[in-house]
């Protein structure tokens, strides 16, 4: 049983990681994703793109240091609900729309086969929640306990799971911004002058 | 149970009730939607055609060079009357006009999204004295919302029904045209990223590898090749 819960903790967890740094990588895009589906009021659509990803992130890396799993496994089962929800919204209303579930380089299409992807994602998080007791804070797999660091009832992991979800956070957005076109600036211009155009 | 416990069950369970709120909104509307256009669904579905190995051959994208309108060939009626629509001051062509890059992008567009920044300040910092105009492939909502995420400088004309992109045979996004003053389309091209739109406004002091990406009127594709 044991393994199991591995299995299916790091699934999810490596899933959740896949789909959360393209995302932290390129946020504003993320929220032009989902005002674009049309499913949430603009407001709330806004506020649910900005949040996502570092709360994916967060929920990925609790299921896979082994720590809170069940309330981590709820979370995510109710983030896939949406994505479920707004696919199929979608779906109904005829709209051939891009996932954007791993970032919006990767072009995939919505679509029963994503349905069905998400609804095995949605059972792994349903069989983590029934699987895993609430109690310890933190698994016996975990790699805090394994490595001796924390004891099972230790609040230790959770602040670190945050620290590092912001740290990731915060490195992604800036080592993003140094893209092609700031750099550019700073070689060919001070070159306002050199590429101006007559 | 620990303070830190407790604690991070709070936090935890406000996100969990917070998301079954979502949840729940999402569920109603899905209810709602699904009632409505049931019947627009079912006939779609009977509408599905499964396209053969050698129609979807035939809407391949073709080469770029091939993409956007012939070279030398005046600028559109329907970006000259862009002004008049739109309230943006009058193109080139017209008496007083300047040289004019028309850029093609759509909203959901990675390489698109990318290049904002670089042509905000291409306007902002005067690097470039023509005007910018964004035809935006998407209908009204969609501009609005990709325009409140990346806010641009520069006039745009939301192309509902891509009428104005297919009508100039673009088919990649972002595309860059470039007008002189008088009108005509003297280069064109992907615009990926900054240095590729100030290979496709003229600048020399870009590497060769992007300039040979632009087919220009002055160097025709075979001259160079």
């Amino acid at each position: 049983m044991k393994y199991l819960e591995i299995l299916l903790c790091f699934t999810l967890g490596v899933v959740f990681v896949a789909s959360s740094v393209p995302k932290l990588c390129h946020p504003r895009g993320f929220i032009l994703v989902v005002l674009e589906s049309r499913v949430l009021y603009p407001p709330i659509a806004r506020l649910y793109g900005w949040m996502l990803p570092p709360l994916e992130l967060f929920i990925a890396l609790l299921l896979l240091s082994g720590t809170m799993v069940p309330i981590a496994a709820s979370i995510a089962a109710l983030f896939i609900i949406s994505f479920i929800v707004a696919v199929s919204i979608n779906i109904a209303r005829g709209r051939d729309l891009d996932c954007h579930c791993f970032g919006t380089k990767i072009r995939r299409r919505t679509g029963c086969a994503l349905i069905l992807q998400d609804c095995l994602l949605l059972g792994i998080a349903v069989a983590i929640v029934l699987v895993v007791p609430i109690q310890p804070m933190l698994e016996s797999w975990s790699i805090f306990r394994v490595i001796g660091f924390w004891n099972k009832d230790s609040f230790m992991p959770f602040l670190v799971s945050l620290g590092l979800t912001g740290g990731i956070a915060l490195l992604l957005r800036s080592w993003k911004s140094r893209d092609s076109w700031s750099m550019k600036t700073r070689y060919l211009g001070q070159s306002g002058t050199d590429v101006k155009h007559s | 149970m620990s303070t830190g416990w407790l604690i991070s069950y709070i936090i935890l369970w406000t996100i969990v009730v917070a998301l079954c709120i979502i949840v729940i909104g999402l569920l109603e509307r899905l209810g709602m939607l699904l009632h409505r256009d049931y019947e627009r669904m079912s006939t779609q579905m009977n509408e599905i055609i499964k396209l053969s190995a050698e129609e979807e051959q035939k809407v391949l994208v073709p080469p770029v060079s091939e993409d956007g309108p012939v070279l030398g060939s005046a600028i559109p009626e329907v970006l000259l009357n862009a002004h008049a629509n739109y309230g943006i001051k009058a193109l080139t062509g017209r008496s007083g006009g300047s040289v004019t890059l028309v850029v093609f992008m759509a909203p959901l567009c990675e390489s698109c999204q990318r290049i904002i920044d670089p042509l905000n300040h291409l306007i902002d910092e005067h690097i470039f004295d023509g005007q910018v105009l964004v035809i935006l492939r998407a209908d009204e909502i969609a501009c609005q919302a990709f325009l409140s995420v990346f806010p641009l400088h520069i006039p745009v004309i939301c192309d509902q029904d891509h009428t104005i992109s297919m009508g100039l045979n673009i088919h990649r996004n972002p595309f860059g045209l470039l007008y002189n003053s008088q009108g005509k389309l003297i280069r064109k091209g992907s615009i990926l990223d900054y240095e590729a739109i100030l290979a496709l406004l003229g600048d020399t002091s870009v590497s060769p590898a992007v300039q040979s990406s632009i087919y220009s009127l002055s160097e025709p594709r075979a001259a160079r090749s």
